[in-house]
């Protein structure tokens, strides 16, 4: 290899179970290998097909490359690959006792048979250290299970030189595979064609291609696969300078900024939001409650995807949902029937209301709802309480009184270019606070067209306050407007309102109701939205079929899973948890608030809350998680993610607090005092 | 079944057709056996009868006439078998 192999290639030393554990040590150390080669026949059974992993690939070898960060060529066998659980229970408890070991899990972890790359990588997406190779796999199949689960960043290229050289191919039957080569045909069985069966090689190759193209991959994708993944998992052995260097995603973010107004369509998304100096920013892939980021690194998410994801990213049912929707077309010049099907499971779910309307965001949705309001009653003034979005309507609310939005949610959110005609024409009022509410309507003077709000937030209703405000609302023959874009689908089936039984006269959902696809639909009662229909409310993408196809598979799963009942009790668990740990460091003065399915974090420290805040999001980033001042449930968050983070917070609140009390916040933190930082209000 | 030295018109073909713009300029491939005949007894792998040493070199010609480009690195390691002479294939 030295005299003839280029100045990248490496090798792997073929280690047996009997070997001498130093001598093995010394050769990754010394150069001569770049890690090990275990294979099955080593292990000390007749039957080796049947080997368990950790029988051929001892703890003593895994030691060495977590101390070398050395590879393994690791070619699992038993039936069923990765779907055998003594695969899946060793492998894990190795690599995650040895992380710094590289474990390459050949032949995409032995899926010759496509039904066991289906049914068993999944194992492998939590397990940061494991790579999978392609070689001498001749499914395509194997391979798209195997971009779909772990992403093309953890895929290496091989051959399995020169197996790739051999005619035939690998087959799939039942739950098994078979080995194909044309000198097993019996002559009488030949085809005309049996000198063609091409190589193995050619075949692999042909099939990864085709899943490469199926899903999409870019050449950068590709370039990955091929090479630079296998740089990034012999790094440790390789010049420094042969390795791609890591990506920051601040470094894409000031890009951004310099490119993208605001960097990007989302407040809420801002690195400043977070942690200027250090926050990734930007994911490659997103799976489960896993977020990748630009270096592969995964992060184990609560903070929700702001809210739009309820199932988990990437959820199952709902992309194959989307994904027939897309195979068929989204959009064309005639109307996507699903438009109709949702309607009606819709109605069927609001028997109060008679029509609905779809829009491909919550803040379109809400700016429909009032477009309704006002053609409804003629009039255009808008009592409302907490955070509606971006548009005119509600941001007039700030015209000449520049705090008036403050205390609903998203403060200091200026007005500009928000027509000053509009003035006065958005009152605020408070929460459980029906004396605001009475001196916003005062100041509306008879032009009420709806009040608005969210059903709750932070806080549960009092002393019958929905009950009173609907009923101001009709007694001033304006509409009431109920925003359901954060609340839908996770304070109550299919809302907040229908668990209070309070049926206002337009509802509004959007994030949660499509799990990640744009989507917002606005429900309205008969007589509200016939008032309306001369009103001018069209726009093409308005129509598209993805959005519903999510909608419709999104209210199918929460409804059979009983989803908003499993975040609510695992929620209201994991809030006293998080109360346990706020409690442990008072220093901190952390308060833990919010509802059951999304607890809010606040740290009350006068100036020096974002401080605090910025230390705690960076930390628990270094700890593997990504976090913000409230936490959203999700249904693919396991107990351990939950229980690993209550312990990730434990550790980082203890540092906060040892800064605090040494008077390093401001240094440690990098924020200067005085300078606001994360301003969501909870 | 044995290795093959020679790929056939249509082998070809399709390296042409369907591979050609397929594999990047540089590639890595991480799973590469050489092989020596002298270190395995005879008979142990029937597929590579006849095929001679098979090494770096070897590797990338086999490898490039069905993915042609420009640099082919590899991660190599020797065929494993309770029977072979681990030492030779390890040196």
């Amino acid at each position: 290899m030295r005299t003839h192999g280029t100045p990248l290639s490496r090798a792997l030393r073929v280690v047996a179970p009997t070997d001498d554990p130093d001598d093995v040590a010394a050769s990754i150390r010394d150069g001569r290998f770049c890690g090990i080669k275990v294979y099955h026949c080593f292990a000390a059974r007749p039957d080796t097909m049947h080997a368990t992993i950790e029988e051929y690939a001892r703890d003593w070898m895994w030691e060495i490359l977590h101390e070398t960060r050395g590879a393994m060529i690791l070619h699992i066998v038993r039936d069923g690959a990765m779907e055998d659980e003594s695969n899946q229970q060793q492998l894990r408890r190795l690599c995650r006792r040895y992380p710094n070991a590289r474990p390459i899990l050949a032949h995409v972890a032995r899926s010759f048979s496509y039904r066991n790359a289906r049914r068993g990588l999944h194992v492998l997406a939590d397990l940061d250290n494991v790579v999978i190779d392609t070689s001498a796999v001749c499914e395509a199949e194997s391979f798209r299970a195997a971009i779909e689960t772990l992403g093309p960043r953890r895929i290496l290229w091989g051959t399995d030189f020169a197996v790739d050289g051999v005619r035939g191919r690998c087959v799939t039957t039942g739950d098994l595979f078979f080995w194909l080569h044309p000198e097993l045909i019996k002559p009488e069985h030949q085809a005309p064609t049996r000198d063609d069966m091409t190589l193995v090689g050619i075949e692999s190759a042909l099939t990864l291609r085709e899943a490469c193209e199926d899903a999409g991959l870019t050449q950068g994708d590709l370039d990955d696969l091929f090479l630079r993944n296998a740089l990034r998992t012999l790094s440790a052995h390789l010049p420094a300078a042969a390795v791609p260097p890591p990506t920051q995603g601040i470094e894409l973010w000031q890009r951004a900024k310099a490119t993208i107004a605001g960097g990007t369509g989302l407040l809420s998304k801002r690195a400043e939001m977070f942690d200027e100096r250090a926050w990734p920013a930007y994911f490659t892939r997103a799976s489960g409650c896993s977020v990748w980021d630009l270096n592969g690194q995964r992060y184990r998410d609560f903070a929700g995807g702001v809210g739009a994801i309820l199932l988990g990213y990437g959820d199952r049912d709902v992309d194959r949902a989307v994904g027939r929707r897309i195979s068929a077309g989204t959009y064309c010049s005639l109307v996507n029937p699903q438009e109709v099907e949702l309607a009606e499971t819709l109605l069927g779910l609001h028997p109060w209301a008679g029509r609905v309307r779809y829009a491909r965001g919550g803040g379109d949705a809400m700016s429909i709802a009032v477009r309704i309001a006002r053609a409804a009653t003629g009039r255009s003034g808008v009592a409302f309480c907490g955070y509606h979005g971006w548009h005119d309507w509600y941001l007039a609310a700030n015209l000449g009184e520049q705090s008036a939005l403050d205390g609903h949610l998203l403060p200091g959110l200026e007005p500009k270019g928000v027509p000053r005609e509009l003035r006065g024409t958005a009152q605020p009022f408070k929460y459980n606070d029906l004396a605001s509410l009475d001196a916003a309507l005062a100041k509306l003077d008879g032009n009420l067209a709806a009040i608005v709000m969210e059903p709750m937030r932070s806080q549960l209703p009092k002393d019958d306050f929905l009950q009173k405000v609907k009923a101001r609302a009709a007694a001033a023959g304006a509409v009431f407007v109920v925003d359901e874009v954060t609340s839908g689908l996770r304070y109550g089936f299919p809302g907040a309102m229908a668990r209070l039984g309070i049926e206002p006269d337009i509802v509004v959902y959007a994030k949660a109701m499509s799990n990640g696809y744009p989507f917002g639909t606005v429900i309205g009662r008969e007589s509200v939205m016939q008032q309306a229909t001369g009103s001018f409310i069209s726009s093409s993408y308005w129509t598209d079929g993805v959005g519903p196809a999510a909608a419709l598979a999104v209210l199918a799963k929460v409804h059979r899973l009983g989803v908003f009942e499993q975040m609510w009790e695992r929620g209201a668990a994991f809030q006293a948890g998080l109360r346990e740990v706020a409690a442990r460091h008072p220093q901190c003065a952390l308060t833990i608030g919010g509802m059951p399915s999304t607890p809010t974090l606040t740290f009350n420290l006068g100036p020096d809350a974002p401080l605090a805040q910025t230390l705690y999001i960076r930390r628990m980033r270094e700890r593997g998680f990504l976090v913000a001042s409230y936490a959203y449930m999700m249904l693919a968050q396991r107990d351990e993610d939950r229980s690993a983070m209550l312990e990730a917070l434990d550790v980082t609140l203890a540092e906060i607090s040892r800064s605090i009390s040494e008077g390093r916040l401001e240094a440690d933190s990098g924020v200067a005092r005085g300078l606001r930082g994360f301003a969501r209000l909870a | 079944m044995r290795y093959v030295q020679t790929l056939t018109p249509r082998d070809e073909q399709i390296a042409r057709n369907r591979l050609a713009d397929f594999l990047p300029a540089e590639a890595y491939d991480i799973h590469a056996h050489p092989y020596h005949p002298g270190h395995f007894p005879p008979g142990t792998w029937p597929f590579l009868q006849d095929a001679g040493v098979l090494g770096c070199a070897e590797h990338r010609a086999g490898v490039q006439r069905y993915l042609p480009n420009r640099t082919l690195h590899g991660l190599y390691f020797g065929l494993p078998r309770r029977t072979g002479d681990r030492p030779a294939i390890n040196a």
